[in-house]
């Protein structure tokens, strides 16, 4: 190929159904909020070219809605996923509740350091609100993950969030190309349990 | 653009215009400025705020905009391409604005010429130009609140229903139209994979066709499938003013849709096997690059390409739903759309359950690997959980790591030379109860072992006590479905421990210092032994007795005296049942139930050898505000993990957590709780915690006097807090 951007990051959009997956990537794609979703069916993935310290970077947007019941499959996308951004609702705290499985998903699926970012959606519904601040930052400070609040409504963090995510793939993926894996051959011998036999069971 | 205008205003005063003509798809393009946002977001253009995109206002054809391609990297040229993608799309977006609720044939509606109409509220966007006409996505949006209408030459504006059944059926025919075009797309898609890399790599050398049909395995089937589900749905969709019908040829074709079982399920052995092609064979990877490199591929990799059939199938689901909510659903269409719903969750839900299973079943090979000879797979067993966990065995804890599967805990001890893993016991999930009873221990009780289990945390630990209740309910349950066993609704039920009928956890010698009988101190002549029954560590002189126990198939063993009579009083006293707790356990007839219950009970035998002073018995602390492992101060050392329970207003102290006696108390009241100023001895001072108590003033020093502290070191600055609190309370009068 004759690649016009420097790195091609591919990212993937998961978390419950209605969190506002598909309206957070058409609103950073295409810069457009729909309150009734049609136009997303059918949307596989949206891409954006962004700058970041004078190196373009693609940034390839796969979205999983409909999907959200169906969990094995979506395992299929983070292969070769560079980010994986879980959103969820911030008026609906069974989404928020949901991230922990989510986040599951991603340590089964994906590869062992892909980027993560927590994003709270629907910031514009701030009546509304069933996750508060302190509780999202406490889990996202537990869980070691970024954690940003946005609404594709009113555009406001949806940006930032997406830049935040290339940015800290760039970080990690930009200085070493080539990633260097583990050397093999280093064998680290669990400690063994005692070897008494264990079959005895009388005590007397 | 002329945002006063409302699509809703009312145009009043004015006679109802006659309605002109349905327009004419216009030869050449309309364009169209492009505008972002809607009403009610910000709009960003306007705004002047723009960040890297290029901040112009780009030109485009309208029939790219409301073009409903399915693919998002798209070009313009690849666009006009599949002009029939484009002509099928809608072509004419005209607002109509309706007033009135307006009569077939009366033409009584009143409406704004289109020209008039701003489609702001839509809002319609072009796509994000790339490199100047690259488009990358290639979806529009055409958004439809607030009484926009379209039309098109097929399909005539709708003046005949009130506004809105007419814009249900705009509606449904855009969605409809939208599958059409969706699935042109992804037809187009297909047959990229499947015929057009595939002539491709014919080409560049014949031999590389073979190693590509691995690859694609059931993709040519699925082709064929969706090109006949296309012409189909496109004869449909240009009658469908006429006949709205498309949902009966979906329902037809759907139950091919399993075929994508077997595609998911593969789908990551296809991604390998394709990366194999490539890592062995150079030139294979060339000639595919060199294909990903061609216009057709619109950039994109052959790998995100076999990605799509994944995702074809929820879009189904999407679609249909969302084309059932613009019908009617007392509409025969809306049955089919329905039904054709209804398969393709099943399809779905039949692959997500394929992937899992395929997955579940690569877990417990690999685990077959490592457990030798035991057979691990079995029909209808299927994986949960695994982990290392420590069993507090009596005197110290062992390294074991634990499987747990859909029907049984396998407890495994490593190999101390190899990977492997020799399975200890298989304890079956029926039966089983698990109880947390410290942050990180939990207890396991089975009928034939009961142990306790430490795991590294508190996390840990509520994980797994979390993930083997549900199994354990969950294996309940499918028990439930085969036998509607009463027995195994009592045992679940019953989570209290059964005397006799289930093995106990032994009490770990180190947790008792004394009896928990008659609380004589043990010593290296006055050994500790464990009562078979309830699993406390008792003295021999308290334990010097045998009882046939159910769970160990009444075989006689140790059991303490307080369990001894009460076994006893079990078999004597008929209301227990006993004779038919015999006779189901042991799988005995009637006529041998008798017979061996006597049996049994001659196996009753109390040893009266000499025994020390009977003490009372005395009774441990129980409930208590607070207790745990807390360590003392004593004059210039301490003394380690000292078992302190604060009772009302006195603290006990136990040298062990299980011990019945306690060697010293503490009334707290009068002392006052506080942390010491700076750590003692280099421990933190923020783990500490220390009574004080101030003497009365004397007569002979006039001055009072404070007795040096009582210095106390919890395991953590939290149990420190929580200490000082319940000290504290328990110093308040009531």
């Amino acid at each position: 190929m004759n690649p016009d951007y420097d790195f091609l990051f591919k990212l993937l959009l998961i978390g419950d159904s209605g969190v506002g997956k598909s309206c957070l990537l058409l609103r950073f794609a295409d810069d457009l909020y729909s309150e009734s979703y049609i136009s997303t069916i059918g949307v596989d993935f949206k891409i954006r070219t962004i700058q970041l310290d004078d190196k373009i970077i693609k940034l390839q947007i796969w979205d999983t809605a409909g999907q959200e019941r169906f969990r094995t499959i979506t395992s299929s996308y983070y292969r070769g996923a560079h980010g994986i951004i879980v959103v969820y609702d911030m008026t609906d705290a069974e989404s928020f509740a949901s991230l922990k499985n989510w986040l599951e998903e991603v340590d089964r699926f994906a590869c062992p350091n892909v980027s993560k970012l927590l994003v709270g959606n629907k910031f514009d519904l701030t009546s509304k609100r069933a996750v508060d601040v302190e509780t999202a930052e406490s889990f996202s400070e537990e869980q070691g993950i970024p954690f940003i609040e946005t609404s594709a409504k009113n555009n406001v963090n949806v940006e930032n969030a997406f830049m935040r995510m290339a940015t800290e793939i760039k970080e990690r993926i930009g200085p070493i190309s080539c990633a260097g894996d583990i050397p093999p051959n280093i064998k680290i011998d669990s400690g063994k349990c005692s070897v008494a036999d264990p079959n005895k069971s009388a005590c007397c | 653009m002329d945002k006063d205008i409302s699509p809703n205003a009312r145009v009043s005063g004015s006679k109802p215009p006659i309605l002109p003509k349905p327009k004419v798809i216009p030869e050449k393009p309309q364009f169209v400025k492009k505008y972002v946002g809607s009403a009610q977001s910000p709009d960003k253009y306007s705004n002047g705020e723009c960040d890297c995109r290029e901040d112009k206002v780009t030109v485009q054809p309208l029939e790219d905009i409301c073009s409903s391609d399915h693919s998002s990297e798209n070009t313009l040229e690849t666009l006009e391409d599949s002009s029939s993608t484009v002509k099928n799309a809608i072509n004419v977006i005209k607002a109509i604005n309706w007033d009135e609720t307006t009569f077939q044939g009366n033409h009584f509606c009143k409406r704004k010429p289109a020209d008039d109409i701003d489609i702001d509220q839509g809002g319609i966007a072009t796509p994000e130009s790339e490199n100047g006409n690259l488009s990358d996505s290639e979806q529009s949006l055409v958004s439809f609140e607030n009484s926009l209408v379209i039309c098109d030459s097929s399909f005539g504006p709708y003046v005949g229903a009130p506004p809105d059944d007419n814009l249900k059926g705009n509606k449904a025919l855009l969605i409809a139209k939208e599958f059409v075009s969706t699935e042109q797309a992804y037809v187009k898609d297909l047959q990229l994979l499947v015929v057009d890399l595939k002539k491709h790599l014919e080409e560049k050398d014949y031999t590389f066709c073979a190693e590509y049909d691995k690859v694609v395995s059931t993709l040519p089937q699925l082709l064929e499938f969706h090109k006949s589900l296309l012409s189909e749905l496109e004869e449909r969709v240009s009658h469908f003013t006429d006949r709205p019908r498309i949902a009966d040829v979906i329902k037809k074709t759907f139950p091919f849709l399993k075929l994508y079982s077997s595609y998911m399920k593969d789908f990551q052995a296809q991604q390998n096997a394709l990366e194999d092609c490539c890592n062995k064979n150079p030139r294979f990877s060339q000639a595919l690059s060199s294909f990903e490199n061609t216009e057709l591929c619109r950039k994109l990799t052959v790998k995100a390409f076999m990605l799509k059939p994944v995702q074809r199938i929820p879009q189904y689901m999407l679609i249909l739903e969302r084309y059932m909510s613009h019908l009617k659903s007392e509409d025969l269409e809306w049955e089919d759309a329905k039904a054709a719903l209804s398969i393709v969750q099943d399809v779905l839900i039949h692959a997500n359950s394929t992937i899992k299973q395929s997955d579940n079943l690569s877990k417990l090979l690999k685990l077959q690997s490592r457990l030798g000879n035991y057979e691990i797979i079995k029909p209808g067993r299927s994986f949960i959980k695994e982990g290392e966990l420590q069993k507090l065995s009596r005197k110290e804890i062992q390294l074991r790591y634990c499987i747990l599967l859909s029907d049984c805990l396998l407890y495994t001890l490593y190999s101390p030379s190899s990977s492997y893993l020799r399975i200890k016991y298989e304890l079956p999930l029926t039966g089983m109860k698990v109880s947390a009873n410290d942050y990180t221990e939990f207890d396991v009780r089975t009928s034939a072992r009961s142990f306790t289990l430490k795991a590294r945390d508190r996390k840990e630990c509520a994980e797994w006590v979390a993930t083997l209740q549900n199994a354990i309910k969950a294996n309940i349950e499918r028990q439930l479905t085969f036998h509607n066993l009463p027995t195994l609704k009592v045992s679940t039920s019953n989570d209290a421990f059964q005397s006799g009928k289930e093995a106990p956890v032994w009490v770990q010698d180190k947790k008792a210092t004394m009896c928990q009988s008659c609380a004589s101190n043990f010593t290296v002549k006055f050994r500790r032994h464990h009562c078979r029954c309830c699993g406390r560590v008792v003295c021999g002189e308290c334990s010097n007795n045998r009882a046939p126990l159910q769970y160990q198939k009444f075989e006689p063993k140790r059991v303490c005296d307080k369990c001894y009579d009460y076994l006893k009083n079990e078999f004597e006293d008929p209301s227990s049942k006993m004779i038919d707790r015999v006779r189901e356990e042991l799988g005995l007839s009637e006529s041998e139930s008798t017979s061996t219950f006597e049996a049994l009970k001659s196996l009753f035998k109390q040893f009266d050898g000499p025994k020390r002073i009977h003490r009372i018995v005395p009774q441990p602390a129980t409930g208590g505000q607070m207790r745990g492992h807390i360590d003392i101060k004593v004059g210039k050392g301490w003394k380690k993990k000292v078992w302190l329970v604060l009772v009302d207003r006195v603290l006990y102290y136990y040298k062990a957590e299980q011990d019945v006696k306690e060697y010293k108390t503490l009334c707290v009241f009068g002392y006052k709780v506080d942390q010491p100023g700076e750590s003692v001895d280099e421990v933190d001072r923020r783990v500490l915690f220390q009574l004080t108590h101030e003497s009365p003033i004397t007569a002979s020093s006039q001055k009072q006097s404070i007795q040096s502290p009582l210095i106390f070191a919890a395991p953590s600055e939290e149990i420190a807090q929580r200490w000082i609190t319940a000290l504290n309370e328990a110093n308040i009068l009531e």
